[in-house]
């Protein structure tokens, strides 16, 4: 009985993550895709709570929605033009356009309700759990990190050094010739 | 720590010295030679461990072999590194970036060949072309050098996307991501077999694209040309060598040989990859798309290796003898290549097979040089190409693989005929002398080319002590 209910939203998220990735590669205004982009993303943490992997469904939310978030913002802070951005915001915002996304989001918000106090609790701990898979907790990712795999965290560690390096320099090079080129025209 | 993780250590504290040193004064020597000494130090240790690696855990393996293979990434950078002095001092950029992301390249490889888990080799290999990306587009106002930085960003992403769906399905079979537990096993048969032969799929795509095989092939022409010359070089070599030992280890431990499927891929990759690579360099006006596209034949040339792998105990001895042939041709293809490249290295005016023409009248030693090198491509006898592609030869023939042995030999007649275009064009009379007069002929470049020379007719002439110590590692 519970292994079905949970076969039956995991189906269904599922399918809000296929049907939310079509929507983004195929939405025409970039918000509109970065919108289905985060649904996407809590679609995949609910997956990931199903499987009892509660860690990883919040570094996907942390990580993955709230950076998208927050890039978004700087994005519109930084492209701010006065009223005629805030037409252009009023425009991209319209609300018939963001339903299918909300129709989405709140799909997974009912699953997630759904699972958290609807679910029968005669099944003892492993509640929200698929069966044969125990919840990973915490603890665990932490010492099998800084254990057997502890040689990964230093490999990511120079693997985004190496990234922030590339970054900065292919960003930083066409500034200063430009600079240059202004002060040969001076 | 294991002693064996000593050269990559090594790597990493000679990177870290120079991010230290740009925080208080930007030096292009010491940075050079903070490179240099650490790629020495790290060199060193490999050898002296050489004799002593016998481990495994569960990110990386470290045997005779891998740890060869380590020797022969170190010793083909500590190559290039030996030009990147001259070549730096004449880009208009600021140079200590460049040693910084050339060592992380390098640190990847390393990270890569000796891996034994998947998530060891996919953080080695996204480490290694993040680095690229760097290297690439470095000459930034160079409108070549950031499309091609753009392409490379792209094609290695989706190749990685593809490496890890295919591991992604791997692990839902085998419940592991370790190499070693790859092996099949009939008894608790999760997947069918297709999806298995997908993930297969998924997986060599990925590592088509790093090594520029046939239907993934057409990246490389542009890259060559558009990325600075030493990025060319790594990229033609560290990339490949890297990319090609981790198809190797994991055909092998997965015994993926034995769906005929797969054995049918490799054939059909291995043969489109001769013929068209060799096809496309037949009429090529521009020297680095010629070795895009050479390159290109001669890892269809190797993939020959992975279709003579054979897991039967009967035949072990032959086993070894395929080991040998990999490791006689990695050898062979990057010195020779290393050499090509630093003679392009020393002619940073010369860009196509015109500029070439009366190389060999003004500047003797270097056109000598860059002749051998062409025919030690081309697989000409007393050469060490030769010997590599007579141990392939001979390694085809043992098993029989009729079909790819004549279309090696069929390709290799059509790849003659282009790399002796170029020796031909060195003869002719310059057309215009101006920019033979630039060529930097220093002493330094020319202990280079002896060094490169007699690694490549040495060991053509006399490959017995290579291939000895190619048999006992191998053994």
């Amino acid at each position: 009985m519970l292994d079905n209910m949970l076969n039956t939203i995991f189906i269904i998220t599922a399918a809000i993550i296929l049907i939310s990735a079509l929507l983004t590669i195929t939405a025409h205004n970039v918000v509109h895709a970065l919108l289905y982009l985060v649904i996407t993303m809590l679609a995949v943490s609910l997956i990931f709570f199903i499987l009892g992997a509660s860690f990883a469904a919040a570094l996907q939310i942390i990580i993955y929605a709230g950076a998208i978030m927050v890039l978004f913002i700087f994005v519109t802070m930084m492209l701010h033009q006065g009223e005629k951005s805030l037409a252009q915001e009023r425009h991209l915002f319209h609300f018939s356009t963001s339903i299918t996304a909300l129709f989405l989001s709140s799909m997974l918000f009912f699953e997630l309700i759904f699972m958290l106090f609807l679910t029968p609790t005669d099944s003892a701990n492993s509640r929200v759990t698929a069966p044969s898979s125990a919840i990973i907790t915490v603890k665990d990712i932490g010492t099998q990190l800084y254990g057997p795999y502890s040689l990964l965290v230093v490999i990511s560690a120079l693997m985004l050094l190496s990234a922030l390096i590339t970054a900065i320099h292919i960003s930083k090079s066409p500034v200063t010739s430009e600079i240059k080129t202004k002060a040969d025209n001076l | 720590m294991n002693v064996n993780y000593y050269p990559a250590f090594i790597l990493m504290c000679g990177a870290l010295m120079i991010l230290i040193q740009l925080c208080f004064k930007r030096s292009h020597i010491t940075s050079y030679l903070i490179s240099g000494l650490s790629l020495f130090l790290a060199l060193l240790t490999q050898l002296f461990l050489q004799n002593h690696a016998d481990t495994s855990d569960v990110l990386f393996v470290l045997n005779a072999q891998t740890s060869f293979v380590s020797l022969l990434l170190l010793m083909v950078v500590g190559l290039i590194w030996a030009q990147l002095y001259h070549w730096l001092k004449t880009i208009n950029e600021q140079k200590e970036e460049y040693y910084l992301l050339f060592l992380f390249t390098t640190i990847g490889g390393l990270i890569m060949v000796s891996s034994n888990h998947f998530a060891s080799f996919f953080l080695g290999l996204e480490l290694m072309s993040l680095s690229f990306i760097g290297l690439i587009a470095y000459c930034g106002p160079d409108q070549k050098a950031q499309e091609a930085g753009i392409k490379y960003l792209i094609l290695s992403a989706l190749a990685s996307a593809f490496i890890l769906m295919g591991a992604a399905i791997l692990y839902l079979q085998f419940g592991s991501l370790s190499f070693s537990n790859l092996m099949p096993n009939t008894s608790s048969q999760i997947l069918p077999p297709w999806a298995i032969i997908t993930a297969i799929i998924f997986i060599f795509t990925g590592l088509f694209f790093k090594l520029s095989l046939v239907p993934c092939h057409l990246w490389v022409a542009d890259l060559f040309e558009g990325a600075p010359l030493v990025t060319a070089a790594m990229l033609a070599t560290l990339s490949k060598l890297a990319a090609f030992i981790i198809l190797w280890r994991l055909v092998t431990l997965g015994h993926w040989q034995q769906y005929p499927i797969i054995i049918d891929i490799l054939s059909m990759v291995a043969i489109a990859s001769m013929f068209i690579g060799n096809f496309l360099g037949l009429l090529q006006k521009n020297l680095l798309r010629l070795m895009a596209y050479s390159s290109i034949a001669h890892f269809g040339y190797l993939l020959i290796v992975l279709l003579l792998i054979n897991n039967n105990a009967i035949e072990f001895s032959s086993q070894s003898f395929n080991t040998q042939t990999l490791f006689f041709y990695l050898v062979a293809y990057l010195f020779t290549l290393v050499g090509v490249f630093s003679i392009f290295m020393q002619l940073p005016k010369i860009k196509t097979l015109d500029d070439l023409a009366g190389l060999f009248w003004h500047h003797p030693v270097i056109a000598i040089t860059l002749m051998l090198l062409m025919l030690s491509l081309a697989g000409i006898p007393l050469t060490l190409g030769f010997m590599a592609k007579f141990y392939l030869v001979m390694a085809a023939v043992s098993q029989q693989l009729w079909l790819v042995l004549s279309a090696l030999v069929l390709s290799s007649i059509i790849g003659l005929f282009y790399y002796l275009r170029v020796i031909m064009a060195m003869l002719k009379t310059p057309a215009d002398e101006l920019k033979l007069k630039e060529i930097n002929s220093s002493g330094s470049s020319l202990s280079l080319n002896i060094l490169i020379l007699f690694l490549v007719i040495g060991f053509g002439v006399f490959p017995s002590s290579l291939s000895q110590f190619i048999q006992q590692i191998s053994g």
